[in-house]
């Protein structure tokens, strides 16, 4: 009965109280129903299997050890979350210090696909995606946290702003930024594929109107990763 | 700032986006948007971070957690069992406040600290024995001196957590004369009720919850001892277990669980529980003939009996 079967009534915050009331299945069945969605968060906020794993250990265990702080303001998924968010963001920011990206190499990146999409999508696409990760990868963390959260794992801007704990403007601005930061990246990749529209728009952009209108490479929030991705346009791949 | 076609006017890409999110003052906001309408480059610049926005979405996601990532982090939980099962904190609060005292230090500001490990001591509430297993952390002045505990103690926690009800209800029902019933039921050790005994020392050990100083009395106890001495004095803890029998018994330096004197088959003996160095869920329970207290020279004490039981036949077995 070590299971979650007996556990199938029960909300996430009576578990999290009969986990500090000393049931000892009680904290496991919360983190068999919410280890996949951190699990997503972490790994594409660090862009590293090994970070992300250490990084939901060590979010999980001071989730264990702090239970009884919990003041049921938030739901516990948001909570859970922020704790997750926070161990990520320590983590990201220790690898800039580092000087190495998080996202820096191949073997990583196909790490991020796995596993169906790499054996079964189109070439291009996967590729694509590939390079999308890795510009993903080079962006201040804060604003790939917020990316991560609501572009990509699809959470409500408000719900993201409760796990960053920040007020939902800061959320939309982090994201703005980043989509911002990202731009270049796109234009790129229309300009090399040949493919359908990409001509008629981003290429003839590059072409004609690349130093008047100017990239996400502005003086803002220059982060650690400030890198060539966001400078260069197209100097990637 | 007049909204125009020249080049030299285009928004930043950062304010198309900052548009897109409607972050921009209203002002600004029309005239990026009048921008648009006439600019083609910048409405394309416009599209492709709503693209951009879409295909982020579209990435395909790591799908679950990988399994020996989860393994991973449950052996990490159960080991955070095992050691905060080690810090019982005497000076109890019951645990309804537990649950529902609002404790700021959790809330919007603070989980940082608590993603990085630095959350200062928590004042738990461990003195009932149904918080054996649950949250809290060790004061890490004394964690490595309780690490050396851990062994010891998490039986007993483990015991406690599977049999949760009668724990309890020992507790309120008897809760000023733990000693009382402790003398009170020196009789047998005999067959089925070692295993009673069993559980219910260990449940009793717990509800005494230890002043502070037992425990470290209680971790010392046995290691003065040496196979040769004589140190009686020292391998008596608070689970009064003479020297020769702990000799007899010949694990001078595992720190007994719990132990109760009593009569088996018709003699006096000591019944001392231990851990199962071999195995992390099983107590063993020895039964030591009582002959040797008090001879000078003590002879190592016979073992009488020897069982193992796993945790949960410990618990399961004590109905009350």
């Amino acid at each position: 009965m070590a299971d979650g079967a007996d556990y199938g009534g029960v909300g996430d915050q009576d578990l999290l109280a009969r986990h500090v009331e000393g049931d000892p299945e009680a904290f496991g069945e919360l983190v068999r129903r919410h280890r996949d969605r951190l699990w997503a968060v972490a790994l594409r906020t660090l862009g590293d299997r090994e970070e992300a794993a250490d990084a939901v250990q060590d979010a999980l265990v001071s989730a264990y050890r702090a239970a009884h702080t919990f003041r049921g303001q938030s739901a516990v998924t948001t909570w859970l979350h922020r704790i997750t968010v926070n161990a990520c963001l320590d983590r990201a920011r220790k690898a800039a210090s580092r000087k190495t990206s998080p996202v820096d190499d191949t073997e990583r990146l196909e790490q991020l696909l796995e596993p169906h999409e790499s054996a079964s999508a189109p070439a291009e696409r996967n590729d694509l995606h590939r390079q999308l990760l890795e510009a993903l990868g080079t962006l201040p963390a804060d604003q790939r946290a917020a990316l991560v959260l609501v572009d990509m794992q699809g959470y409500p801007v408000a719900e993201a702003a409760r796990i960053l704990d920040v007020p939902t403007g800061t959320v939309k601005s982090r994201c703005a930024r980043g989509r911002a930061r990202l731009l270049p990246l796109l234009t790129h990749l229309r300009a090399d594929s040949g493919g359908e529209e990409s001509k008629k728009s981003a290429g003839r952009r590059n072409r004609t109107h690349g130093t008047s209108v100017p990239t996400a490479a502005g003086p803002q929030d220059a982060g650690p990763s400030d890198s060539a991705a966001v400078k260069g346009g197209g100097g990637r791949a | 700032v007049t909204s125009t076609t020249d080049t030299a006017e285009h928004p930043e890409v950062t304010e198309l986006s900052d548009l897109t999110e409607g972050l921009l003052p209203p002002s600004r906001t029309s005239d990026v948007r009048q921008h648009l309408d006439e600019c083609p480059l910048c409405a394309d610049v416009y599209a492709s971070l709503e693209e951009i926005r879409g295909m982020l979405g579209t990435l395909p996601g790591p799908p679950r957690m990988p399994a020996e990532i989860a393994g991973r982090i449950d052996a990490a939980l159960a080991a955070e069992a095992l050691l905060s099962a080690t810090t019982p904190q005497p000076g109890a609060e019951s645990t309804a406040t537990s649950t529902s005292s609002p404790s700021p230090k959790m809330g919007e500001d603070n989980d940082a600290h608590v993603s990085r490990e630095t959350a200062p001591t928590v004042d738990r509430p461990a003195g009932r024995p149904r918080a054996a297993t649950g949250p809290g952390r060790p004061d890490r002045k004394r964690r490595a001196r309780r690490r050396t505990l851990v062994l010891g103690t998490v039986f007993t926690a483990a015991a406690l957590g599977l049999g949760t009800l009668l724990v309890q209800s020992m507790g309120d029902n008897d809760p000023g004369a733990p000693e009382a019933a402790h003398s009170q039921d020196v009789s047998t050790f005999s067959g089925d009720s070692v295993k009673n005994q069993v559980a219910r020392l260990l449940a009793e050990t717990r509800q005494k919850g230890n002043p502070p100083g037992n425990k470290d009395s209680f971790g010392a106890a046995t290691k003065p001892g040496t196979p040769g001495s004589t140190a009686d004095g020292h391998t008596l803890s608070t689970t009064n277990v003479p020297a020769c029998i702990t000799k007899g018994i010949g694990r001078l330096y595992a720190d007994p669980l719990a132990s109760k004197e009593g009569e088996y088959k018709g003699a006096a003996a000591y019944l001392v529980v231990l851990p199962d160095a071999s195995r992390i869920d099983r107590v063993i329970a020895y039964v030591v003939d009582a002959a040797c207290v008090g001879k000078t020279p003590a002879p190592p004490g016979d073992v009488l009996a020897k069982h193992s039981y796993p945790r949960s036949t410990a618990v399961e077995s004590t109905g009350p």
